[in-house]
């Protein structure tokens, strides 16, 4: 289900259907395939409800354009890019 | 009867401090969680005969290890075995609050749950079947409002019965489907552990490799974590599967099971009214001029109409000092009796301090407004991407500002307002950079530093000093993360904002007396504490007899003087002995100081009136009105007075210079003197570490010329120190880099809860604040720059390497591995 280890950048360029959390635009509304991180950073998205096949909408970016406002099981939290990075998703 | 312990858990903003004041009253105590800075808030009250015992546990959204507060909540837990576990359910955010619920349940101690913010609940048409709910979960669930005070009677009503059911009370359980034969297992293992927790909740825990459980079950079971790997690990192979988001997923398809059969949301996907105010607050172009205007708001109200406040309190800390000084023995001429000189030193040190509480109430009551709003997550997220380039965090915002970001501030809300950070790293970088700014009480001494050196351009200067602070503490955070602070703990930023609230009147006045209660009685003690230490040095081992001996000379002739003007008056019998001009004098600066403690016309003529009956024959010398004969006195006893005080005031210099203080000053000359420091300076410093307000008071008295009274202290300072501007600038940079005052000290001890960072924050910016304004006096010595020259190469080379370091991109290398550097030579 979750797998360790690094993630390719490769395996979801443009175009593609399998996108990072972090190229979402404004307004756009996902769900999460898969989460590519463990420890602390696994544990605290898994609290905060980064679950697989939860629906995400992106709500907006910050005014310096990152972090970003997500949308997810009807309450709103914000993550930095960095970190949307790690999250595999496709649009629904 | 018995006594009932309660803990109280919830997500953060359920609004469970809402629950807690209004099940508990104002009956609470703060303290803190052993060893760590978190706030343990305690409250008592009685239910049918019941004495219930409340804590409030810190705000988790889960309760695995991995925050520091979760780690405290679980001690809790472990530690204390409460006979009751109030969940607060935010009713408006049910599913992710439930995610908390079914862990508390599993914990096996008897849970109520609380579904806070109903009425937020019905406003947004979501319908609750509770009824559904608690007989889904077999416990009692409560509606409820904290901030309406709707539900206290049933809360603990529900608390009590739940406590009396107890033995009742069968095991919560979630049935885990295939991870069920692993905690199994794990649950054998330790089935004789002495520990009285519930044995499935640690094989859980175990499983999911929380180091809390794991390592109060290692000093019975020295190979549990061998053990929790191997099936840890066999559940992978198996299902390939980890356990943490198995458990995780399963905890939120519960919720959702919950979530589907006892709610309907009628207005599901609509536009809330938070949605709508953060297209506002938080849009593109408006967010940051927003967030300025509030900042300015807050610095207004608190910092500005604060000090305003104080001339009203101002006095009142005045009368006591007044009080203090009836009551001590009264000095004869020069001799001040070392009674006195130690209660005036406590009491204006005290009273420095004092002098500050409405500003901190006021500072702490917006907080509290803007904490309950829910207004400092989304300051975060507007400025988090500026921030997080020097290593601090967007919550670093709040504190900065109150430090001082634009005229001056005060570290001590500051550094109090840094317990909300997240991430320790960025917490740390924020306390030991909040000092940079300018306090409140740096700005007297800039203005004498100015007004004494640089009188054409101190507009200049001053922009220069107010704006410089914000770009030194940038600097100052990006060396202490990479360097000092480089191996502490971060924590993701996955913050939530929650919809906006209105603040409770009760919430946030309770807040604010609390955080000011806290500085009365934390800082204050420690501050007197130091005070008397500073006072001991500052008098020993004191002037030498024949120095004494010279101001006793000086003293007759003034009152050979006084004597031989007074002699053609006929009141000259009433002041013709050493006792009764000991007296008139003491009378006359009793008077004055009485007097410049009122304002009022009313309260001017009550004093008149007490100091008549005093003694009428007295008073008529200080009020001659039509009187030729006592103005005569008057005009006498005014010159005496004046030459007694500079008598006392040489006596306190050489006192100083003489004095432990004035030999440290000393001793670190050698060290100075790069930067242009002598020894006043160096004391000025030394004294201004107990409150900086002395480092004014101390210069201002050294520099002071013995002749032309009426000089005012900036005239003196630039006739009499000898100092060119470049000193003064150097002396500002010092001052701009120099340590906290003790108070902030303490509070910063209070937040780090290490004395090691304390002494660090002590420390760091000395010599920091050595060095460079050493380097800046050597090189304008060298090239002969002006004052103002040499303020603008310093401040130029900050604000550039500040934004060098901002532009700089911060990729950090985060692979390890490869060929070992000494194979590959």
């Amino acid at each position: 289900m979750v797998h360790h280890g690094e993630h390719g950048k490769k395996r979801h360029g443009k175009g593609q259907k399998h996108k990072r959390l972090d190229m979402i635009e404004e307004g756009g509304k996902v769900k999460i395939l898969n989460i590519y991180t463990s420890g602390k950073l696994m544990q605290k998205l898994l609290d905060m409800g980064f679950i697989i096949g939860s629906e995400i909408i992106v709500v907006r970016e910050a005014p310096l354009r990152d972090p970003m406002e997500l949308k997810i099981h009807n309450y709103n939290i914000s993550l930095r890019k960095s970190e949307a990075a790690l999250i595999e998703v496709e649009e629904v | 009867m018995s006594d009932i312990k309660v803990a109280l858990s919830g997500q953060p903003n359920c609004g469970k401090s809402t629950i807690f004041n209004m099940v508990s009253g104002i009956d609470q105590h703060i303290a803190n969680y052993p060893g760590v800075t978190v706030d343990k808030k305690t409250g008592h009250f009685k239910y049918a005969d019941h004495k219930i015992e409340m804590v409030d546990l810190p705000g988790t959204y889960s309760f695995s290890s991995y925050s520091l507060e979760e780690r405290v909540a679980k001690e809790f837990i472990i530690d204390e075995s409460p006979d009751v576990i109030v969940d607060v359910v935010d009713a408006s955010n049910i599913k992710r609050n439930l995610y908390l619920t079914f862990q508390l349940l599993e914990i096996g101690i008897p849970v109520v749950v609380v579904l806070n913010m109903m009425d937020v609940a019905e406003r947004r048409g979501i319908d609750i079947d509770s009824a559904k709910i608690s007989e889904m979960l077999g416990c009692k669930v409560i509606e409820a409002s904290g901030a309406k005070g709707i539900g206290g009677e049933e809360i603990m009503k529900a608390i009590v019965d739940t406590a009396k059911a107890k033995k009742n009370y069968e095991d919560f359980k979630i049935h885990y489907e295939e991870l069920e034969p692993h905690i199994k297992a794990i649950e054998d293992k330790i089935s004789d552990t002495s520990l009285s927790l519930n044995k499935r909740w640690m094989a859980i825990k175990v499983l999911e490799g929380d180091v809390t459980i794991l390592s109060h079950l290692e000093k019975e079971f020295p190979d549990i974590k061998d053990a929790a790997d191997h099936e840890i690990n066999k559940f992978h192979s198996l299902y390939d599967k980890d356990t943490v988001a198995f458990l995780a997923t399963f905890r939120y398809d519960s919720a959702d099971i919950i979530y589907h059969k006892a709610i309907v949301e009628k207005n599901a996907g609509k536009e809330t009214l938070t949605d709508k105010a953060d297209k506002i607050v938080l849009n593109r172009w408006l967010a940051l001029p927003i967030l300025f205007a509030i900042m300015f708001l807050v610095y207004q109200l608190s910092i500005v109409g604060g000090y305003k406040l104080t001339d009203y309190t101002w006095p009142l800390l005045a009368a006591v000092k007044n009080f203090v000084l009836d009551i001590s023995p009264a000095p004869y001429l020069t001799d001040v009796p070392m009674i006195t000189d130690f209660a005036l030193w406590m009491i204006n040190s005290a009273n420095a301090l004092m002098n500050y509480i409405p500003i901190f109430f006021i500072l702490f009551a917006l907080i509290a407004i803007m904490e309950d709003i829910g207004y400092m997550p989304r300051m975060a997220f507007i400025l988090d991407r500026l921030f997080r380039k020097f290593g601090l965090h967007g919550q670093s915002t709040l504190p900065l500002v109150l430090g001082g970001a634009f005229v001056g501030g005060c570290a001590v809300p500051g550094v109090m307002a840094t317990k909300g950070i997240a991430d320790d790293r960025a917490r740390m970088a924020t306390i030991l950079t909040v000092p940079y700014m300018n306090c409140l009480a740096k700005v007297p001494f800039y203005t004498l530093l100015l007004g004494a050196f640089f009188v054409s351009s101190m507009s200049l200067m001053m922009l220069y000093i107010s704006t410089v602070t914000i770009f030194t503490a940038l600097i100052a955070s990006k060396i202490l993360t990479s360097t000092f602070l480089n191996t502490r703990e971060t924590a993701p930023f996955l913050m939530e904002l929650p919809p906006y609230h209105a603040p409770t009147f009760k919430g946030v006045i309770l807040s604010a007396t609390q955080r000011v209660w806290v500085y009365i009685y934390k800082v204050l003690t420690i501050v007197l504490a130091v005070a008397v230490v500073l006072f001991a040095m500052l008098q020993f081992p004191g002037i030498n007899k024949d120095t004494k001996i010279q101001y006793d000379k000086e003293l007759e002739k003034a009152l050979v003087v006084f004597d031989k003007k007074v002699k053609k008056s006929k009141y000259h019998g009433q002041v013709d002995t050493k006792d009764e001009i000991a007296d008139l004098l003491n009378y006359y600066d009793s008077y004055r100081a009485k007097r410049m403690a009122t304002t009022s016309k009313g309260g001017a003529a009550s004093i008149d009136e007490k100091y008549k009956t005093k003694n009428a024959d007295f008073f008529n010398f200080i009020k001659p009105r039509k009187d030729k004969e006592a103005k005569k006195v008057n005009r006498a006893l005014r010159k005496l007075a004046k030459s007694r005080n500079r008598i006392l005031r040489n006596m306190k210099n050489e006192k100083v210079e003489n004095s432990l203080l004035g030999m440290a000053g000393k001793s670190v000359e050698p060290l100075t003197k790069y930067a242009g420091f002598d020894w006043k300076i160096n004391v000025a410093f030394l004294s201004s570490f107990a409150a900086r307000e002395s480092a004014v008071a101390t210069l201002g008295s050294l520099y002071e010329n013995n002749q032309a009274d009426s000089q005012r202290a900036e005239e003196a300072m630039a006739q009499n120190s000898g100092y060119t501007p470049l000193h003064a600038v150097a002396i500002i940079i010092f001052m701009l880099l120099t340590p906290p005052c003790i108070a902030t000290m303490i509070v910063v001890k209070m937040q780090t809860n290490s004395y090691r960072w304390m002494f660090f924050a002590i420390f760091f910016p000395v010599f920091l604040g050595v060095a460079i304004s050493s380097l800046v006096f050597i090189l304008g010595s060298k090239y002969d720059w002006g004052g103002v020259e040499a303020m603008s190469y310093f401040y130029f080379s900050v604000v550039a390497i500040a934004l060098a370091l901002g532009f700089y991109p911060s990729k950090k290398k985060n692979w390890t591995g490869g060929l070992r550097a000494d194979i590959n030579k």
